[in-house]
C-alpha cells in the first residue's frame, strides 16, 4: 500500500503510462522513444512527456546515448529508457492490494 | 387511481432514460422541432383536421422531451454553481502560483495577474474559469493526480477562455440579435406557442455550436503556449472514468478533442518553454 498511499502508484493508472511501463518491463533492454512509440501505438512527443513523468516518479530512467539506426553511418542521439526496480515494487504494490 | 411501487420505478427508469438520452439524441429532438417550427408550423392553419392533430401530438411530445431533458441538463449546471456558492465559507480556496504559471500567463500577454485557485470543494467536479471575474478554479483532486506540466496545460485551457471571452461574449450577442430577429419574423407565419418553442430550440443548438467552438479555441490557445502533451494526456487519464464519451451542451467529446490536439503533435514543437531557449 505504501506506493498507493504516496501517490506514485498513481502515475502508472494513467491508460498511456500504463502501456509504456508494461512495455519497458516485458524487454530487459533499453529502449529509445521511437521504439516504445512504434510497440504501443502513441506518437513519440507523447511517449517523450510520459516518460519525463515517469522519470521524475523514478519509475523509468534515462540516459542519452548514440545509436546507428536504420544502418545510418553516423550515430543518431536517442534517449534510452528502462524501467526501474521501484516500477517492479509498484505493480506488485497495485497487484495486491486489487487482490 | 393507486399509484403502486413498481409503476413509481418504472415511471423513474423512463425520467432517467430521457435525462440520459444521448447528446446526439438530444440534438435530433432540437432540430426535429425547429424544422417542424419552420416548415408545417407555417402551414399549419392550412393543413387538414387531421394532420393538424397528428403534428399538434408529435410536437407537444418532442416538446415535452426536450424540456425535461434540458431541465435536468440545466439543473445539473446550476446544483454546481450553487453548491459552490454554498459550500465557498467552509472549503476556503487555497491560492495556486508557480514560477511556471506567471511565465506562461507571460507568454500568452496577460499583463495583469490571473489568480488561480485549488479547492476541495466537493461541488467543484472539474477546473473552470469565471469569466466575469477572471479567476481560474481547480479541484484539489486533480492538482493531486495530475503532474505538474499536465496541472499547467490545464491552466492554460482556462487562461485560453479568459483571453478569448470577448469573442465569445460578441458571439453569444450576435447568436441572441439573430434569434430575436428570427423569432419576430417567424412570429408573423404561425401560431405563438410553436414560435416559442421553435426559437428555444435553435437557442439551444446555436448555443451548444458555440460553446463547442469555444472550447476548441481555447484547447487550442492552451496548446499554442504550454504545449499539446498535457492536456492529450489530461483528456486521455479523463476517458477512462467516463462511460461514455459523447461530448455535451458545452464540451465536445473528449475523443475528438484529442484528434485535433493529435495533429498540433506533428508541427514543430511550440511549447511557451521551448521558445525561450
Amino acid at each position: 500500500m505504501k506506493f498507493i498511499i504516496d501517490g506514485t502508484a498513481g502515475l502508472v493508472m494513467h491508460p498511456a503510462r500504463y502501456q509504456i511501463l508494461q512495455c519497458l518491463r516485458k524487454t530487459n533492454e533499453p529502449l529509445f522513444v521511437e521504439q516504445i512509440a512504434k510497440s504501443v501505438n502513441i506518437h513519440p512527443r507523447m511517449v517523450s512527456h510520459h516518460l519525463d513523468v515517469l522519470e521524475e516518479g523514478e519509475l523509468v530512467e534515462s540516459k542519452y546515448e548514440l545509436v546507428k539506426v536504420n544502418g545510418s553511418k553516423r550515430g543518431v542521439a536517442v534517449r534510452l529508457c528502462k524501467a526501474t526496480p521501484k516500477a517492479e515494487e509498484v505493480f506488485l504494490d497495485i497487484k495486491e492490494s486489487v487482490t | 387511481m393507486n399509484i403502486t411501487g413498481s409503476d413509481m420505478s418504472r415511471l423513474r427508469t423512463l425520467g432517467e432514460r430521457i435525462y440520459f438520452l444521448t447528446f446526439r439524441v438530444r440534438t435530433l429532438i432540437l432540430l426535429s422541432l425547429v424544422i417542424m417550427g419552420i416548415i408545417p408550423g407555417t402551414f399549419i392553419t392550412s393543413l387538414p383536421s387531421t394532420a393538424r392533430w397528428v403534428y399538434a401530438y408529435v410536437f407537444v411530445i418532442f416538446t415535452l422531451a426536450a424540456t425535461y431533458s434540458f431541465t435536468n441538463v440545466i439543473t445539473v449546471q446550476v446544483k454546481q454553481m450553487v453548491g459552490l456558492a454554498i459550500y465557498s465559507r467552509k472549503y476556503k480556496p487555497e491560492k495556486y502560483s508557480t514560477s511556471k504559471l506567471q511565465q506562461l500567463q507571460k507568454n500568452m500577454g496577460f499583463k495583469k495577474e490571473v489568480e488561480v485557485f485549488v479547492t476541495d470543494n466537493p461541488w467543484a467536479s472539474s477546473p473552470f474559469a469565471n469569466l466575469f471575474t477572471g479567476k481560474i478554479c481547480l479541484p484539489k483532486d486533480w492538482v493531486d493526480a495530475l503532474h505538474e506540466s499536465e496541472i499547467l496545460s490545464t491552466i492554460g485551457h482556462e487562461l485560453g477562455h479568459l483571453k478569448t471571452r470577448s469573442k465569445y461574449f460578441l458571439e453569444t450577442v450576435t447568436i441572441l440579435s439573430i434569434l430575436i430577429a428570427f423569432t419576430i419574423w417567424l412570429s408573423f407565419f404561425t401560431l405563438q406557442i410553436i414560435c416559442q418553442v421553435t426559437a428555444f430550440a435553435l437557442e439551444m443548438l446555436l448555443f451548444t455550436y458555440i460553446s463547442r467552438r469555444n472550447e476548441y479555441r481555447a484547447d487550442l490557445l492552451g496548446a499554442k503556449y504550454a504545449g499539446p502533451e498535457g492536456l492529450i494526456s489530461v483528456f486521455t487519464w479523463l476517458q477512462t472514468s467516463m462511460k461514455r464519451d459523447e461530448g455535451s451542451e458545452t464540451h465536445p467529446s473528449l475523443g475528438s478533442r484529442i484528434e485535433k490536439l493529435n495533429a498540433l503533435l506533428d508541427s514543430p514543437s511550440n511549447s511557451a518553454d521551448e521558445k525561450e531557449h
